[in-house]
């Protein structure tokens, strides 16, 4: 019973870095309508910047997590700009966005790769132990982790329901023509949806750098396949379902680990993907919206 | 010619050829039905490691320092068509949910996904494929039946290349030019049109994952038959976007373009760069100068020349010719 509670723990602290980075995702997605595959390049350069700050300049792990939620920010911005609001602008079809967005990703880690090298990387951090609170067992790093991504997904549901910029960014990702008709900066709410989205996916960037005893480049592509999972299973595109979705892949992780192996805990988010590819293809808070978009593409 | 020299070639046009093999594959799925097979890498994987269980023998026998599947034996070309039946049995499986969803873009992450999965799980279950080390001490076919020295097979290797690379031609050559391609094209440009007038998209999509991932399965196995190892290392998921540079760089839809693309991407960029002199940190920039020209490549083309250096022929109706044909290409409505 224990080990159950334990591991529903761990299953939320999973759940809450896979929920930045997936809700960050289906962000991007719903304003844009495009999947950037850069996403995943961009956690690692967030991770490599919060190295940056913490190791080469000695600051506090939680002011490097910060620069490094700010550096995906930027980042994710100027790619909005430079690559995928041009190629948008020349009416590009949906293959060339998508594989535009691998070859971004490519730069990306390949500068990464030429400035700081192949091998792994490590955050200078203290070693924690676990506390038990209630049944849970946690570090307190896991418990902050927790605690952020709680105020990270409140400050985005107040945000999207109270305030006016939430209600242009709901209105550009319902119809971003009738959105602009209507007095809507199109333009600028998009980059600056891209930037939250961008600060999300630092953040869970290197938070799961600095859950792992090292890291090296291919942190981002591991977080991105079950953040994809997450935001697919949620609903793409529903910043909400991606939430549920996380918690979904988060608790389904865990349980896998501790039922089967945990070297194969990426394998549950996974399968949940596949179930849901197989049995509601357009995720499971898609709508009516979704499947008559589904024809023209 | 020297021994370097020479040897150079050889793997130059090995290299060529299974790669040249595979981006008929990909160039089928995407380029002529636009299938976005962003998982294409883990085809080439499967007929690779598949070519290699057969023909290293029992895992035990050589005092198991590597641990896999299967374990045989396997005279040539036998390697060679089971690779590629792997390579189209695990596209078929693939296929069954990835290529369920009926947007496109869905579809593309279904399959990166299962490539960075494939890589997962190679890598932890060490005793399928030996894990993260892989497999090595791959027998090359024949070798010891012609006892030809290292220059002699090097050749000799290069000829079963260009045969294997001429039959799998000959069979792509017919298929693009069948009634069949026209579906094809359909499928890739309309889908709802096509849909409209009885064409299957779901099923033209299904068959070209199959038949692409039978040809990058023998191309895998080609590939591994020659270098002797294979490691998850060399096929993570980015590998794919490789193969994606080589059919928009050389044109997509058209055999010549993409033999031009492979030649393009592979023996310019890629082997080029690895004769700059050093610098940088150990590993540091000359090692990810490579994917950072394909990377910026890539976006050039799709910015500057989006259809490639050899563009897709353009096919007008008999009754039309000498009048300007009505747009093709893909569907460039205002909708997302």
């Amino acid at each position: 019973m224990t080990e159950l509670i334990e591991t529903i723990g761990f299953g939320l602290v999973a759940s809450a870095v896979v929920g930045l980075g997936a809700v960050g995702f289906t962000l991007q997605f719903s304003v844009s309508h495009v999947f950037n595959f850069a996403y995943g390049a961009v956690m690692t350069a967030a991770a490599y910047f919060a190295y940056l700050a913490n190791v080469t300049f000695g600051l506090d792990i939680w002011i490097a997590l910060a620069a490094g939620a700010l550096f995906g920010a930027a980042l994710t911005m100027a790619i909005e700009a430079g690559i995928f609001r041009p190629f948008l602008a020349r009416r590009a079809d949906t293959f060339t966005l998508l594989i535009a967005s691998i070859g971004v990703g490519l730069v990306v880690v390949s500068v990464i790769n030429a400035v700081a090298g192949f091998g792994a990387h490590s955050y200078e951090v203290n070693p924690q132990v676990a506390v038990h609170v209630w049944k849970f067992l946690w570090t307190p790093r896991q418990m902050a982790t927790l605690g952020l991504a709680i105020v990270a997904m409140l400050a985005l549901h107040v945000t999207l329901r109270y305030t006016r910029f939430g209600k242009a960014m709901r209105a550009v990702a319902d119809d971003s023509d009738l959105a602009g008709n209507s007095g809507v900066n199109a333009r600028r709410v998009t980059l600056l949806a891209w930037g939250i989205s961008g600060l999300l996916c630092g953040m869970a960037g290197v938070i799961l750098a600095l859950s792992t005893v090292s890291f090296n480049t291919n942190v981002g592509s591991s977080l991105l396949l079950v953040a994809i999972a997450a935001a697919v299973v949620g609903g793409i595109g529903e910043p909400y379902g991606a939430m549920l979705g996380a918690v979904a892949v988060g608790l389904a992780s865990e349980f896998f680990a501790w039922l089967v192996s945990p070297g194969l805990k990426d394998v549950a988010a996974f399968v949940l993907l596949v179930v849901i590819l197989i049995t509601r293809p357009n995720g499971l808070r898609s709508g009516e919206k979704m499947r008559t978009e589904a024809q023209s593409l | 010619m020297s021994t370097a020299v020479q040897y150079f070639f050889i793997t130059m046009l090995v290299y060529y050829g299974v790669n040249l093999i595979a981006g008929w594959a990909l160039d089928l799925q995407y380029g002529r039905t636009g299938v976005l097979n962003f998982g294409f890498i883990i085809f080439q994987a499967v007929g690779a490691y598949v070519a290699a269980v057969v023909t290293l023998g029992p895992a035990a026998a050589s005092g198991g320092f590597q641990e896999y599947v299967l374990g045989m034996n396997l005279p040539w070309p036998l390697p060679l068509l089971l690779g590629a039946a792997a390579g189209g049995l695990l596209a078929y499986l693939v296929g069954l949910f990835a290529l369920r969803p009926v947007r496109r873009d869905f579809q593309a992450l279904a399959l990166i996904v299962v490539s960075i999965i494939a890589t997962t799980v190679i890598s932890a279950q060490g005793d399928i494929f030996n894990g993260t080390a892989g497999l090595a001490a791959v027998p090359q076919p024949l070798a010891n039946e012609l006892d030809l020295g290292l220059l002699g097979y090097g050749w000799f290797y290069v000829g079963l290349t260009a045969v294997v690379v001429g039959a799998v031609f000959l069979l792509v050559h017919r298929m693009t030019r069948a009634p069949w391609a026209r579906a094809l094209r359909a499928t890739r440009d309309q889908p709802a049109a096509a849909a409209s007038v009885g064409i299957d998209v779901h099923r033209q999509q299904m068959a070209v994952f199959v038949i692409g991932g039978a040809m990058a399965g023998l191309s895998g196995a080609l590939f591994v038959q020659f270098i002797g190892a294979w490691a998850p290392s060399g096929w993570e998921y980015q590998e794919t976007a490789l193969y994606f540079a080589a059919i928009i760089v050389g044109g997509r839809a058209n055999n010549a373009g993409v033999a031009l693309g492979v030649a393009v991407v592979w023996t310019g960029f890629l082997e080029s760069v690895h004769y700059l002199p050093t610098f940088g940190a150990v590993g540091g920039v000359s090692d990810a100068l490579p994917k950072l020209a394909i990377g910026l490549l890539i976006l050039a083309f799709l910015w500057f020349r989006p259809q490639g250096l050899i563009p897709e022929r353009r096919r007008r109706l008999a009754a039309f010719r000498g009048r300007p044909a009505p747009s093709q290409g893909p569907d460039l409505a205002v909708s997302r």
